[in-house]
């Protein structure tokens, strides 16, 4: 100080004086300063950011402990040196020196901006840094730099960012989409539709997968999860079969899984989205479609017929069975092979425009028993066929080709040639003959008339089928015979008749009709084959005998009443009577007697023939009245006794109520039933007759202890001129029981016998009330 | 006064052996072989009982029958039909006969059925 030494020594006592004050203050502001600076730099330290204290040059003056860590520098590597020189100049970040010139040379005195930075030894960061300008009064401005690592928030915030987004993308995808992270597998995104496949609730966000659906990590889930994670790579698992125990069912089902690790900005992943697609429905419909195919392939393969499919117009076999292999007499190798190239004989008999036919209109073409010739070892082969061409289609209902089956008739068509020709000469033969013939078929429909009936009646074949005939019957007779008719069409039974036929000139002529059903082997009818005979001549010839039976028989009666009545007179005057009253018999009455018995055998004989001509010719006519059944049947009873003296015969029951019918015709039932017993009982002498009453009708039985009826015979007894063939040959025509049997059915009853032979017989007959 | 017959049959061995009968049982009878005028040979013999066969020539018994029937003179007299038809009852029911006697008879149905009309007849 030059000033200070020019002045007096009480002036300099006093400088000393303020010279040791100046002093003193600035000791005690240096030691302030320090102080300050000490607490400056200790705040520095402990502040948690790492934060530098630049000089003007950039040189550091002060970094605190925070940054040393954040960027792995100790402090001779940090301080006195540039900031931008730092770790081989690695810190020479342009944005940094940027902003610091900002504040070193625009006098800025704060900015804040975010430096994203790849550090030398901590790599990429994001810092947000804060810079101020520290002014200082000598011009020695410092600039105070926080850099504040904010790299794992943004990072977080950034995730949190992508996850949101990927949430969103999730919940609007239409498929099932998961993210797990790759440490625990954590579930951290999941959309509805992974919740409903897996059926859980959005609770299992947040937790370890496995955890929550424990048996997906059995399943292959896990290993695929890890094979992810290590490699990095997407994976791809296509139809897994996954069983998942849901609430409903434990059922399981087909999924489509897409593993796929998610990046993040450094390339590394952390997480890893699963698509899942269920295509259960989708893969059981597909092994549906396999399983049809597949039947219907068996079907083809099996069928009996021959089945192929040609494809194209030129026909290429694309699918043929073993039947048509064999029709055709061709190996496997036909597949493939254009169907007339192969067989060219068919093309020669005109089925290449029948195929192209079929092809072009898509018409069915349907044969029956048509013959196909086929070369097989060059030798021609003809079999019979019925088979269908039809047009195959594609998808877009577009004829691509045509299908084609077939049976081989051939047994049967030859049969059917043989058939007809074997009908062709019954025709003829039918033709030659004089009897009407026809054939019906199972319903009575008349589909075949001969040339007797054209010639006959006049009429064509077609006037006369179906039932044209029937108006050539006779008006008294068509009734008859279509009642008739239709009881044998429903029966089955063989048929007989007689009705008179309209030949052309107008005159009806008695015909006799009969037709018989050819039966399946089942019974059922196949058809029914008649043939109608002109009895026009016979049937005068009969009604003239009947006629003379008639008035023979009745001529008779006459002298047999003249005859009866002159031995009767002779009798009584063969008897004459002493003056006691006592009856003397001529020597010759005996004679007489048995004069008298021949004429009654006469007579009987008489009566049974008119019975036998009224019964032959149907003219039995009942004279319908109500009597006392019981009185009848006494009066039969008494009128056998009469004659048949040594048997006894003894009736059981009586009708409460008067009967309805003929009283002569059903006393002459009786009376036979009841001198057939006495005939066939020779050896024992009772016979029982039995009547109940039922509901509906009157019961009548008669027994006797006789030689009995053989059993082979029993349904002939009722039969006209049978008569029991036994060691003891008896009198009469045999039609006693036959008469009866016709008079029983006249009066809608029923009749029938049971017999042991050696033992007896009892005949039964049945009268509706 | 003795009881009259008139009987009408065709065969006259029939016509003999009845009469024989019948007038053994003091009954006066006239027979015919042929029916010219049924009524007035009624009205003129006057008969207690008719016999008539169903068949007689000249006029079927059903129509002589049916006119007698018809006539106030002849109306009252039985008409008795006989024949060896089995169809008689029923003829004679239609015809409206009195009786019938079916062929060949007895002795004892003859005269039961003579005895029986003309005791109705008292």
């Amino acid at each position: 100080m030059p000033s200070a030494s020019k002045k007096s020594p009480p002036k300099l006592q006093s400088a000393n004086e303020e010279l040791v004050t100046v002093n003193q203050e600035l000791f005690d502001r240096s030691e302030q300063y320090n102080h300050a600076r000490l607490y400056a730099e200790a705040i520095v330290a402990t502040i948690h950011e790492p934060i530098l204290v630049l000089a003007k040059d950039f040189s550091i003056k002060i970094a605190n402990s925070s940054f040393y860590k954040s960027f792995q520098l100790t402090e001779e590597e940090t301080l006195g040196k540039v900031l931008f020189e730092l770790q081989n100049n690695g810190w020479d970040i342009p944005d940094l020196r940027r902003q610091l010139l900002k504040i070193q040379v625009q006098k800025e005195k704060s900015l804040d901006w975010e430096l994203t930075y790849n550090f030398p030894a901590v790599g990429r960061r994001i810092i947000r840094c804060n810079a101020r300008l520290i002014q200082r009064e000598n011009d020695d401005n410092q600039i105070l730099l926080a850099m504040e690592d904010v790299t794992e928030r943004e990072q977080l915030q950034f995730e949190r960012k992508v996850l949101r987004k990927l949430q969103n993308f999730l919940q609007q995808a239409p498929v099932a989409m998961m993210v797990v992270n790759n440490k625990d597998y954590q579930l951290e995104l999941a959309n509805d539709k992974y919740l409903q496949l897996v059926e859980k609730d959005k609770d299992i966000i947040g937790k370890p997968l496995f955890d929550s659906i424990p048996e997906l990590k059995e399943q292959g889930i896990k290993e695929t999860l890890d094979e992810v994670k290590n490699s990095g790579a997407p994976v791809t698992k296509n139809e897994v079969k996954i069983k998942i125990e849901r609430d409903k069912d434990g059922s399981s089902g087909i999924y489509n899984f897409v593993y796929q690790p998610i990046f993040k900005e450094d390339k590394s992943s952390n997480r890893i989205l699963v698509v899942i697609t269920e295509i259960t429905d989708l893969m059981n419909a597909w092994r549906e479609v396999e399983e049809s195919e597949l039947r219907y392939n068996n079907l083809i393969q099996s069928s009996p017929f021959s089945i192929c499919l040609f494809h194209g117009k030129d026909m290429i076999i694309t699918s043929a069975n073993k039947a048509i292999i064999n029709l055709w007499g061709k190996g496997p190798d036909v597949i493939g092979k254009p169907c007339f190239e192969l067989l060219p004989e068919l093309a020669d008999q005109g089925y290449r425009e029948i195929f192209n036919e079929v092809y072009t209109t898509g018409k069915s073409f349907n044969a029956v028993e048509i013959p196909v010739d086929f070369i097989h070892s060059g030798e021609k082969d003809t079999h019979y066929y019925n088979f269908i061409l039809f047009a195959q289609r594609n998808i877009n209902n577009e004829i691509d080709g045509i299908g084609f089956i077939a049976a081989e008739v051939t047994e049967a068509a030859v049969l059917h040639q043989r058939l007809k020709e074997s009908e062709e000469q019954f025709r003829q033969t039918a033709d030659l003959l004089p009897d009407k013939v026809f054939k019906a078929n199972a319903d009575g429909n008349f589909f075949y008339l001969n040339k007797a009936w054209e010639e006959t009646t006049g009429l064509t074949q077609d006037k006369l089928k179906n039932n044209g005939w029937l108006q050539t019957v006779h008006p008294n007779e068509i009734d008859e015979v279509k009642k008739c008719w239709v009881q044998a069409v429903e029966s089955g039974r063989d048929c007989e008749l007689q009705f008179r036929i309209k030949n052309k000139t107008g005159t009806y002529r008695w015909h006799l009709c009969r037709a018989m059903a050819l039966k399946e082997d089942d019974g059922k009818i196949k058809m029914w084959i008649g043939s109608t005979t002109d009895i026009q001549e016979q049937k005068r010839r009969e009604e003239e005998k009947s006629e003379f039976i008639s008035i023979a028989s009745h001529e008779l009666k006459t002298p047999i009443t003249t005859l009866k009545l002159y031995i009767e007179i002779l009798q009584e005057s063969l008897v004459t009577k002493d003056s006691h009253q006592t009856e003397k018999p001529d020597n010759n009455l005996g004679l007489v007697q048995k004069a008298a018995k021949s004429v009654n055998k006469l007579e009987r004989l008489i009566k049974e023939l008119l019975d036998v001509n009224i019964i032959t010719h149907g003219k039995l006519e009942l004279n319908i009245t109500t009597f006392d059944f019981n009185e009848m049947l006494n009066d039969a009873i008494e009128e056998v006794q009469i004659t048949s003296p040594d048997h006894t015969i003894i009736k059981e029951g009586v009708i409460s109520s008067p009967f309805k019918g003929d009283r002569y015709r059903l006393q002459q039932v009786a009376t036979n039933l009841l001198s057939n017993a006495v005939k066939y009982s020779p050896d024992n002498n009772k016979i029982l007759v039995k009547v109940t009453e039922e509901k509906e009708l009157i019961k009548v039985s008669v027994h006797d202890r006789g030689i009995g009826i053989k059993k082979e015979s029993l349904n002939k007894i009722f039969n006209l001129y049978f008569r029991e063939e036994g060691k003891r040959p008896f009198q009469g025509f045999g039609i006693g029981l036959s008469i009866a049997s016709e008079i029983v059915k006249r009066h809608n009853g029923k009749i029938w016998a049971e017999s042991e032979p050696g033992k007896g017989t009892t005949i039964y007959f049945t009268l509706p009330k | 006064m003795e009881k009259c017959i008139l009987i009408y049959d065709d065969d006259e061995e029939i016509l003999t052996v009845t009469k024989i009968i019948l007038e053994k049982k003091k009954y006066r009878v006239e027979t015919r072989t042929r029916c010219d005028d049924i009524i007035n040979e009624v009205t003129l013999i006057k008969p207690d009982i008719v016999f008539m066969d169903l068949w007689i020539p000249h006029i079927e018994g059903e129509s002589a029958l049916r006119l007698m029937k018809q006539n106030e003179a002849t109306r009252q007299v039985p008409v008795m039909l006989f024949s060896a038809n089995d169809s008689i009852e029923e003829v004679c029911k239609k015809a409206n006969a009195d009786g019938y006697l079916k062929k060949p008879f007895t002795i004892d149905t003859l005269l039961q059925l003579v005895d029986k009309t003309i005791s109705e007849k008292k």
